[in-house]
This record gives structure tokens, C-alpha cells and sequence, in this order.
């Protein structure tokens, strides 16, 4: 071996060694950062699966047509529910250190609105809603697009969850107590009524709200209009089956009716302009069926 | 190889470091921008028979046997009637509940498809793992998204880890080259620009290639002189600089993924093309009087050569009055850039007293009028009129821009040039004869003598107000208004320019000129000057004029030397309503030795007219 390739080993080694050095030098610093991280996107992942199970099963063709089909009893939502436990435990046990380098990382935003998701899907409507008002406490600054929009949306999306329950608990009432029934969830669900606070609007309302001030081509139009589509499928359902049998369907003049054939036409337009024609077509039954709008009277011009 | 070991570990240390920083900061903004599967709502996701029996008391009304419609009976399933009877009866059966609910979204399919609202598929319905990519949303919208990404975070790095090296290492290049040096002082600029934060897309590599081309290209910047290495410094970090937020607030807007990619692509050609007129330009005045280019601070701390680049490419970037990449070629970028550069350096009171907007709003308002100007085909002459306007303006700056401070954008040779384009632009009228369409030089030519009169003569073509007086744009106008009315095919547009120009040159001469003819004379109210070239046309384009007259007065330089010579010999004598009638006589005489058979000779008529003007 040469003079010159024996220098040029020891230089290759030492540098080998400093960047070594370097890097475990680093570490202490980045260390409660990667972790808290971790944790943050292990969370995401777990949330993500459990939503995409939950939204298959609800967009199964096998359940279409099943008989009594209640879809929190089904299998896939069971396993959804168990992803969502995973994705609260990862963040409750996430311990303050952690906490802080979130936020020092401008993360805190991200976690809470994760930390609301989960809490709204297991049920804890009351825990969800309060992550709303931590949101603004603890994660001033910290508050992306998406993750504000869906704060924003949030107790809509409880609205519908609650009046749901509420119509499936009124099955086997009295004629006396289902009208009580619905007149409880048309405020919740679909009314259009402008002269109350903001807070008490229905869930259709205060998505639709939210959507007039989003760019037309946000991605989070499609998930929205969908919401708002499930409001009114609700009402239809309590409409239809807990008022007294004179009501068979809902009529065609029926206002909230309007606004959901509104909402399909912006749907459809929406998946056309996102270049998902395969998707389109398919969606819009998928919607018009239960809802039971014709699809011509949404028809893109 | 590199200078030391020590050097070397030092180098890979910082390069670790760097490395390692923005590999975190990418991993954190991932998970900020991580997408986000949304569960929907619970909602009533099952058909039930109520939604069958709603479809079939409403939509699907046609297909129960014994409905009626419109006063008839429907003819259809019968087993379906009865079903519906037994929901009605409340006696239906689990089994036909589901028989019920496929009638159902049979039906609903069967009416869809006929009504041509859905393909007849085999498979109508909805792929769940397509409606959990269409409701996976990401934190911000395609293209807004302000973080940086990955790849640019970390190929940025890579890049500034590169040129570091290339800083510390002697072996690239050569530093006592003149290219070495250049090279030099174009990484050092580079060195400054956080790759990582900053995306300059193909910038740099642009940037690169000019500097060697330009360096090598001009003598003046091959000399390896430090004043070139400092121009080559500052100028490219401050084009990088600009163009990292320019980019930025593109990638940012809500354009699609094409036009972004367009519009940064058209960033970084007009960029690198200032940066080359810039050392081209700039390189032989820097080296001449660096305090003045380099030292010297505009009101933001940077050197005024920094400050010209980014008006100039501010001009063509964001200019709302069209587009301007037709005007400019890098011929006319170079001479707008020299010219401002000449301007600023002259009268550096132009930035440091308008904070740094002076140049820019100039500019701007050159285009702006100059898109005002109807009709004006030759819009490449923005870059002459710019140049022409700062140059002169430089000669007496106080009379021409007489707000700096406040109004930089409002110059009163930009409005002199405004109004000669305007007039020379003008559509023609039906009645006229003659339908001038200037060229580009004969627009420039004549702006060119517009401004010459008032350099020379400021007091009397500006008032004490600082506002132009109408004198001369009237004259002007008059003078074309005769050659438009008077000329013909003949008259070529070189020739009515060199007329225009001479009467604006003996305008000057003689305030009686712009006296009006008195009422009694049969072109009352007529400026003198006006009458003068009048009576000159009217003698060369007459209908009656003898071909021999003809043949001999109708040559360019006859119809520019008899207007010229008219002109100045009036300029010496006394001037009213005699004198036109004398100038018409002695055209006269003139005319009529044309047609006995003389030649013509511009002196004797000239004689003759100072003979008759003096008598």
C-alpha cells in the first residue's frame, strides 16, 4: 500500500468517525422531536386505517339491501372503532416533553384536530367539543386549512351522528314521542333558518356555510357536500319512518329535499372537474338512491 | 483535492449538520401536511323499505301495476303491487321485504339508465377504496401548499453542501483566472442563498452558465478586476433573492400545475437575461467608477446596480398593461438597462429619494402610457422611448421630473412622447389624402426632435406651473394635419419626418411663428408656421402642377430642402400674413421656371426668398 492511499484511508476513516460523532452529538436535541413526531404520524396512520375501514363498510354493495342493517353493529365498523382506541391511546399517553415539542414544531394544530376526529368516531361527543374551544387556547397560530375547516365542521358532524341515534331510538316509541323525535333533528340536521346564532344552525346549514367561504377547489368540498348529504338522508329516514304513516316520501317541494338535490349537482360537478368520471356516476346513485332524487333534476348542464 | 484534512472534517461536519436540520424540518412539515382519511357521519347507509316504498310513490310510480298517472292506469308488476299492499296492510314478511328492496335498486337502475342519467354497467355501484381516495384530503389544496418539499428541502442542501466544497476546494477551478474569479464571486452569492428554503429552480445553473459566457464574452469583466467579482456578487444574489419570492408568490397562487410551471420558466428566462445585460451593461461603468455603481447605497442598503436589475425586470414581470415579452428582445433589455444604469449612477437621488421606487415607477409608467397610445402598432419602441426618456431626463432633472420625490412616475418628456406617439399613431380620416403608417425609426426620429426642443428650449415649452404647455404638440399636430391633407402617395413617411422634424427645429427658432393669421386673411386663425408648410404642400402636391414642375419638385430632398429653407429664411425676417403671401409668390415663380424648362436649385430659390422676404 502506498504512502498516499494509507494517508487517504485514515482521512476516510477519521471523517467517518466525525460524522458519526456529529450525528450522535445531534441527537439529544432532535430526539424528543422525532419521538413526539412519531408518535404524531404513528396516530395518523392508525386514524387513517380505521377510516377507511369504517367508510368501506358503509359503501359495501353487500349492505345495501341488508335487511336491518345497523352499521355499528357490522364487523368492519368494530375494527374501525378499535383503530380509533389505538389512535387516542397513542395521543393521551403522549407525555407533556412531547407535548411541547409538538407545539414548538408548530404541530400542536395537527394533534388536536387528530385528538377531535377520534374522540367525535368513539362517541365522546362532549371531549370532541371541547378539543374545538382547546384548539383555540392551545394551538393559536398552529391551525392549517384543512385542520380548520375540519374544527370548524366538527360538532355538524356530531349533529348528525346524535340525531341518528336519537331517530334509531325512536323506532319502537309512540306516535306521540317520534314526533317529538323530529321535531328534535330537523334543527339538528337540516334546517335552514338564518335568524339563529350561528351555533344552533343545522348541520346543513353550518357546512354550507363553510363551503361558501372555501376555495371552489378544495379537495375537502367532497367530503362536506357527503356530510351534508348524510344530514338529509337522516331526515328522510325520520321523515319517512318515525312521523305518522301519511308521510311515504318526502315530497318533491320539501325545501331541505331542494337543498340536497343542490348538493348532488355540486358533487357531481365537483368529481367531473376533479377528472374522476368513474367515480361520478356511481356516487351520484349511490347518494340520489338514498336520498331518493331523481338524478336528471341534477343533471350538469 | 482539498486544502487540508481539518478543512475537510470541518467541511463534513457542517454538511452533517446542515443535512440533518432539514431532513427534521421536512420530516415535520410531511406530518403537517400528511393527508387525512375522513370518516363520514354515521348515517342511514342501508336501503330499507320505506326508501322503496318513497321510490315507488314517487319516481318509480310507473312501474306499479295499478298506479295512476295522469288519469291512466299503470300496466306493470303486479307482484310488486302486492307487495306494496302488504306494506301498506303491515302483513309483509321478512322475505319479501327483501324481495321489496331488489325491486328496488332494480328499478332505480332500470330508470336511470333509460333516462340516460347512468351507463347500464354490470357493476352500478360504488367502489369503496375509490370514495376513501376522494375523501383522503390533504392540508392544503394542490400547489398552495407554503412548505417546502422534501426533495427541494434535501436537494437544496445537496446543492449548498456543493457549493461550499466548490468555495473551499482550489482544484475546480482556477481562482487567479479571470473566469476562476468570476466564478468565485458568482458561488460566493450562491453560498449566501438558502437553497433549501428558497426554490430557484433552474436559476442558478442559468446564473452559472451566463457568468462564464458574459466574462468571456466582454473584455472588460475578463480582466479578473475585484470590482467585476463584487458586480457578479451582488447582482446575482439580489436576482436570486427576487426571484425566490417571485416563485414563491407563484407557487402559492391559484394557478394549475401548467401555468405555474409557464410562469416560473418565464421567471427564470427574463431573470438570467438581466443578469447578462447587467454584467454586460454594467461591467464597463462598474469598473470605471465603482464608488459610484458599487459603493454607493440605494435607500434599502443595496447597490444601485442591484436596484436597476430588479426595476427592469420588474417592467416586464408584472407590467398589467399585456404582456411585454414581444417588446422586449435582450437588445432592447440591454439598452433600457444601460440606460438606467447610466441614469441612476448619474442621479442617484432617483432611488434614494423615492425609497427605492423612483426607476420602477418610472418604468411601469412608460409602459402604461405607451399601451394607452391607440393604434400604435410599433410597441417594440418601448425600450428606445425608455432609453430616450431616462437619458434625457438625466440632462436636466429637475424641470423634467418635477416630483421626484412624490410623484416619480410622472416625467414630462414621458408625457411629450406620449403625446407625439399619440398624434403620429393617429387613425387617418376618410377625406384626408394622405394615410400615413410611420415606421418604428420614424416614430423615434421625430420623438427624438421633440425632446431635443425641449432640452434646449425648457422655459419656453414648460410652465411656471412645471405642466407642459400645448405648444408644441399643437404645432405638430398642425404640421401633420397639413401633410396628411395636402400629401399623397407620393409622399413617402421618411420624407413627412424629415418635414416634421425640420418644423420642430425652426419652431424654436421664433416665438412669431405660433402667431395666428389675422381674420381678414383667407387662412385666419392659422399659426404662421403652419400657413408657411401649407403654402409650401400645397405648391408640390398641386393637382394643377405641370409634370415638369412635378417631376422636379416631388424628390425628397426637394420637398425637405424647400420646406427647410422656406422655414429658416422666415425665421430671419419679419414675420405676419405679408409673409406667407411673399413665400407663395416666390413658390410661384419658382413653379413657373420649373415649367419653362430650368432646373431646380434649392440656393437660388433660397436667395430669392431672403430677397423677397427682405424687400
Amino acid at each position: 500500500m502506498t504512502e498516499f492511499y494509507r494517508i487517504s484511508l485514515l482521512r476516510v476513516k477519521a471523517l467517518s468517525w466525525l460524522l458519526i460523532l456529529t450525528i450522535v452529538l445531534c441527537l439529544p436535541s432532535g430526539c424528543l422531536t422525532i419521538s413526539s413526531v412519531n408518535h404524531l404520524r404513528q396516530a395518523q396512520e392508525t386514524f387513517n386505517k380505521a377510516a377507511s375501514i369504517e367508510n368501506q363498510s358503509r359503501f359495501d354493495p353487500k349492505k345495501e339491501t341488508e335487511l336491518n342493517a345497523n352499521i355499528k353493529s357490522s364487523e368492519g365498523l368494530t375494527s374501525a372503532q378499535s383503530g380509533y382506541a389505538a389512535a387516542l391511546v397513542i395521543l393521551r399517553r403522549m407525555p407533556d416533553e412531547e407535548k411541547e415539542a409538538l407545539k414548538k414544531e408548530k404541530l400542536m394544530g395537527v394533534k388536536l384536530t387528530l385528538e377531535g376526529l377520534v374522540l367525535w368516531r368513539l362517541g365522546k361527543y362532549k371531549e370532541a367539543l371541547d378539543i374545538t374551544d382547546q384548539v383555540e387556547r392551545d394551538a393559536k397560530g398552529q391551525i392549517y386549512p384543512r385542520d380548520s375547516i375540519i374544527i370548524r365542521a366538527l360538532p355538524d358532524l356530531i349533529k348528525i351522528d346524535l340525531a341518528k341515534t336519537m331517530i334509531q331510538e325512536a323506532e319502537y316509541s309512540n306516535n306521540e314521542e317520534k314526533k317529538k323525535v323530529l321535531n328534535k333533528v330537523v334543527p339538528l340536521l337540516v334546517e335552514m333558518d338564518t335568524t339563529k346564532a350561528s351555533r344552533h344552525w343545522s348541520a346543513v346549514q353550518h357546512i354550507k356555510a363553510i363551503r361558501q367561504k372555501l376555495n371552489k377547489t378544495h379537495p375537502i368540498h367532497s367530503y362536506l357536500i357527503q356530510a351534508q348529504l348524510a344530514a338529509y338522508r337522516n331526515y328522510k329516514v325520520a321523515f319517512t319512518s318515525i312521523s305518522d304513516s301519511s308521510h311515504k316520501f318526502v315530497p318533491d317541494d320539501d325545501k331541505y329535499k331542494k337543498e340536497a338535490s343542490y348538493n348532488l349537482k355540486d358533487l357531481e360537478v365537483l368529481i367531473t372537474k376533479l377528472e374522476k368520471p368513474e367515480i361520478s356516476a356511481k356516487l351520484k346513485r349511490y347518494w340520489a338512491i338514498r336520498c331518493n332524487i331523481k338524478p336528471e333534476e341534477t343533471t350538469v348542464e | 483535492m482539498v486544502t487540508s484534512s481539518a478543512t475537510l472534517v470541518l467541511f463534513a461536519i457542517r454538511s452533517a449538520v446542515k443535512l440533518g436540520q432539514q431532513a427534521m424540518i421536512a420530516y415535520v412539515d410531511s406530518t403537517r401536511r400528511r393527508e387525512l382519511t375522513l370518516p363520514l357521519p354515521d348515517f342511514f347507509s342501508s336501503l330499507s323499505v320505506n326508501d322503496a316504498v318513497a321510490f315507488f310513490e314517487t319516481i318509480g310510480k310507473r312501474f306499479v301495476d295499478g298506479y295512476e298517472i295522469n288519469g291512466e292506469f299503470v300496466k306493470g308488476s303486479k307482484r310488486l303491487k302486492l307487495l306494496l299492499n302488504k306494506v301498506e296492510n303491515q302483513s309483509i314478511q321478512k322475505e319479501e321485504e327483501e324481495e321489496l328492496k331488489t325491486f328496488h335498486t332494480e328499478f332505480w337502475n332500470l330508470d336511470s339508465a333509460e333516462s340516460g342519467n347512468l351507463l347500464w354497467e354490470k357493476n352500478v355501484y360504488v367502489d369503496p377504496i375509490a370514495i376513501n381516495a376522494l375523501i383522503t384530503v390533504r392540508q392544503w389544496r394542490r400547489g398552495a401548499d407554503p412548505t417546502s418539499s422534501t426533495l427541494q428541502r434535501i436537494a437544496g442542501t445537496f446543492v449548498e453542501i456543493g457549493v461550499d466544497y466548490a468555495l473551499i476546494s482550489p482544484d475546480l477551478f482556477d481562482k487567479n483566472s479571470s473566469t476562476g474569479k468570476a466564478l468565485t464571486a458568482f458561488l460566493q452569492a450562491m453560498d449566501e442563498i438558502p437553497f433549501s428554503e428558497a426554490d430557484l429552480s433552474e436559476l442558478p445553473f442559468r446564473m452559472f452558465i451566463a457568468t462564464m459566457e458574459t466574462v468571456s464574452e466582454h473584455a472588460e469583466l475578463a480582466s479578473g478586476d475585484q470590482k467585476v467579482q463584487e458586480l457578479i456578487r451582488v447582482t446575482a444574489m439580489a436576482l436570486s433573492t427576487d426571484v425566490a419570492a417571485r416563485i414563491k408568490e407563484i407557487n402559492n397562487s391559484g394557478l394549475n400545475a401548467i401555468e405555474k410551471r409557464n410562469a416560473r420558466f418565464r421567471i427564470e428566462e427574463w431573470a438570467e437575461l438581466v443578469f447578462r445585460s447587467t454584467l454586460a451593461s454594467g461591467g464597463r461603468l462598474v469598473v470605471s467608477d465603482p464608488g459610484r455603481y458599487l459603493g454607493m447605497k440605494d435607500a434599502g442598503g443595496q447597490a444601485l446596480v442591484t436596484n436597476v436589475g430588479g426595476s427592469v425586470l420588474d417592467l416586464i414581470l408584472i407590467q398589467k398593461n399585456g404582456n411585454l415579452d414581444t417588446v422586449f428582445s435582450r437588445a432592447g433589455l440591454e439598452t433600457v438597462l444601460a440606460a438606467s444604469l447610466k441614469t441612476v449612477g448619474e442621479h442617484p437621488e432617483i432611488l434614494t429619494d423615492t425609497n427605492n421606487e423612483g426607476l420602477r415607477k418610472l418604468l411601469s409608467q412608460i409602459a402604461t402610457d405607451l399601451s394607452q397610445v391607440e393604434n400604435l402598432l410599433n410597441r417594440d419602441i418601448l425600450p428606445e422611448i425608455a432609453r430616450m426618456t431616462l437619458e434625457r431626463s438625466a440632462e436636466n432633472i429637475d424641470v423634467f421630473w418635477p416630483d421626484l420625490k412624490n410623484h416619480p412616475e410622472k416625467n414630462l418628456l414621458l408625457t411629450a412622447a406620449k403625446n407625439t406617439l399619440e398624434i403620429l399613431s393617429r387613425k387617418p380620416e376618410k377625406a384626408e389624402t394622405w394615410k400615413p403608417s410611420f415606421s418604428r425609426s420614424d416614430l423615434l426620429t421625430v420623438t427624438e426632435a421633440v425632446f431635443d426642443e425641449f432640452v434646449a428650449n425648457p422655459s419656453w415649452l414648460i410652465d411656471k406651473s412645471g405642466e407642459i404647455n400645448n405648444v408644441l404638440r399643437d404645432v405638430l399636430k398642425a404640421a401633420l394635419d397639413v401633410l396628411r391633407n395636402r400629401g399623397d402617395r407620393c409622399l413617402s413617411t421618411a420624407v413627412a419626418r424629415d418635414v416634421l422634424c425640420e418644423v420642430l427645429k425652426a419652431a424654436a427658432l421664433r416665438k412669431e411663428f405660433f402667431d395666428k393669421l389675422p381674420p381678414d386673411h383667407s387662412q385666419a386663425g392659422q399659426q404662421i408656421i403652419i400657413a408657411a408648410i401649407d403654402a409650401v404642400l400645397a405648391t408640390i402636391f398641386s393637382e394643377a402642377l405641370d409634370a415638369k414642375a412635378a417631376w422636379q419638385l416631388l424628390r425628397s430632398d426637394v420637398i425637405t430642402g424647400l420646406v427647410k429653407v422656406s422655414l429658416n429664411e422666415m425665421a430671419k425676417s419679419k414675420l405676419d400674413a405679408g409673409t406667407i403671401a411673399k413665400l407663395e409668390e416666390v413658390l410661384k415663380n419658382e413653379v413657373e421656371s420649373l415649367v419653362e424648362g430650368k432646373a431646380f436649385n434649392l440656393d437660388s430659390f433660397s436667395k430669392a426668398l431672403s430677397e423677397s422676404l427682405q424687400a
